[in-house]
């Protein structure tokens, strides 16, 4: 499908048209369920005792999907073709903040009586020399990337992968997104000030940061 | 460590988490949920999936979720959408008829006669708890069925997999061969979890089932109902789900 043609489905979609919603259901569904699936399995130690992994991919997406066309799809509609993240992409970031979210929160999974995330599960930085040592500084750099997907929006996610992960330049990263240099600085100073907060987190002193 | 040269740390945390993921599922595994291997490629999965437990729960993770799944997902949309409005329409008609009894009765009329609620996710039973004991020839808890004493307390939870907001009830029952008799209401918890509190007094010694039913507030069946439905084969209904967990009552111990 072109994206000229998906975002007449999303449009259709969000005016209500129950062929299009059901047509784009059916469209993302392999979508989400593969990135429920891929952030699950690759966090399974996390997932309580017991639990029946088909089932959990089965009742997140379902979840993802809620959360997409919820209050008036409100989340669907932050998708814009134009800033160069593509719909499966967009629903698939939605989808791993679902998942973390889940796996985290006690809320929204009550069986789960130990979180991945209690201050005392953060020490200080470690140095690289002790293998075990440098283990366990990439599993708490593991923890807070979590924390950091799970607190940026989709938009923000790209950003961060734009900037920090492809690490293009601003003029590149301009062009991909379609935002403009004031845009995009404004971002650098969000993604700062998110992992300011996450650091102060890892440290035990902070309250939880908002969405960004 | 300034807040650029933390956030790079990330992202090149980022870039082997991708990479680790790339190796461990390739764009197969995709496909697989799409639906769109070749039969060469579904072969090689699923030959795959044989080869550790693992293995077989990554292939039913990516296994498609199906035509069905897209239905339930379709129901949940349109209720969620329906389930709002109706209820800010149920406060103000009890803001309006406070005071009387009819009310009351109307509230619940719409209540359980509302739009289509969003199904109800799988509910698990948490391990049972009680006096448990083990005497020569029973299986203990290690062996996989608790034995209880006869005049033992029960406390079993019943729990959602995720936080479940709508109205919904929960009753317990203990099955004992073909036999089935109501034992406990269920009392609820945060989230729509349910906490089941009881005795096992006047039940006779022998193999045993408690039988949780969740179900949407007047959904659960009675207890006949629910003897006929097992006996069909049937664990969940429209509005109601089954779910059980094996226990042994043990006989007296000797004074």
């Amino acid at each position: 499908m072109s994206s000229e043609d998906t975002a007449d489905l999303v449009r259709r979609a969000l005016a209500g048209e129950p062929a299009a919603k059901s047509r784009l259901v059916a469209v993302l569904t392999p979508v989400v369920q593969a990135r429920v699936a891929r952030t699950l399995l690759a966090r399974q130690t996390r997932l309580a005792g017991g639990r029946v992994v088909r089932q959990e991919v089965e009742d997140l997406s379902q979840d993802v999907f809620l959360a997409l066309f919820s209050r008036d799809g409100r989340v669907l509609r932050d998708w814009e073709a134009e800033r160069g993240l593509s719909l499966e992409n967009f629903v698939g970031l939605v989808a791993e903040r679902q998942v973390l979210s889940f796996l985290r929160s006690g809320r929204r999974n009550p069986w789960k009586e130990d979180s991945a995330f209690a201050a005392e599960d953060f020490e200080p930085e470690v140095p690289d020399s002790d293998p075990e040592k440098t283990a366990a500084s990439r599993e708490h750099l593991a923890l807070l990337l979590d924390r950091l997907r799970e607190e940026l929006s989709p938009l923000g996610w790209w950003l961060f992968e734009l900037l920090f992960v492809q690490d293009l330049s601003q003029a590149e990263v301009e062009a991909v997104s379609g935002l403009s240099a004031d845009a995009v600085y404004a971002w650098r100073s969000r993604l700062r000030r998110l992992a300011r907060k996450l650091r102060a987190e890892m440290s035990g002193n902070a309250a939880p940061a908002r969405k960004t | 460590m300034n807040e650029d040269r933390f956030l790079r740390e990330l992202g090149d945390q980022a870039r082997r988490e991708d990479e680790a993921e790339k190796a461990r599922f390739d764009e197969r595994w995709d496909r697989l949920a799409a639906g769109t291997l070749t039969a060469a490629e579904d072969a090689e999965l699923k030959a795959l999936a044989e080869s550790s437990p693992e293995a077989r729960e990554a292939y039913e993770a990516f296994r498609p979720l199906g035509a069905d799944f897209q239905a339930r997902v379709m129901s949940a949309i349109n209720a969620e959408r329906s389930v709002i409005p109706f209820r800010r329409a149920a406060v103000r008609r009890i803001e309006v008829w406070l005071g009387a009894a009819a009310a009351v009765a109307a509230g619940v009329f719409f209540l359980v006669r509302g739009p289509a609620l969003p199904p109800l996710p799988a509910y698990s039973i948490d391990a049972l708890s009680g006096n448990q004991t083990v005497r020569g020839g029973e299986t203990g808890p290690a062996g996989g069925t608790p034995v209880f004493d006869p005049d033992s307390q029960l406390t079993l939870v019943a729990r959602p997999p995720r936080l479940v907001t709508t109205p919904v009830d929960a009753k317990a029952f203990l099955a004992h061969g073909a036999e089935l008799f109501p034992w406990q209401p269920g009392k609820p918890g945060t989230g729509g979890a349910f906490r089941f509190d009881g005795n096992l007094s006047g039940f006779p010694t022998g193999d045993w089932k408690v039988w949780v039913v969740v179900g949407r507030p007047g959904g659960i069946p009675s207890a006949s109902a629910l003897q006929a439905e097992l006996r069909a084969g049937r664990t969940q209904g429209p509005d109601w789900q089954a779910i059980s967990k094996d226990l042994r009552i043990g006989a007296r111990a000797s004074p």
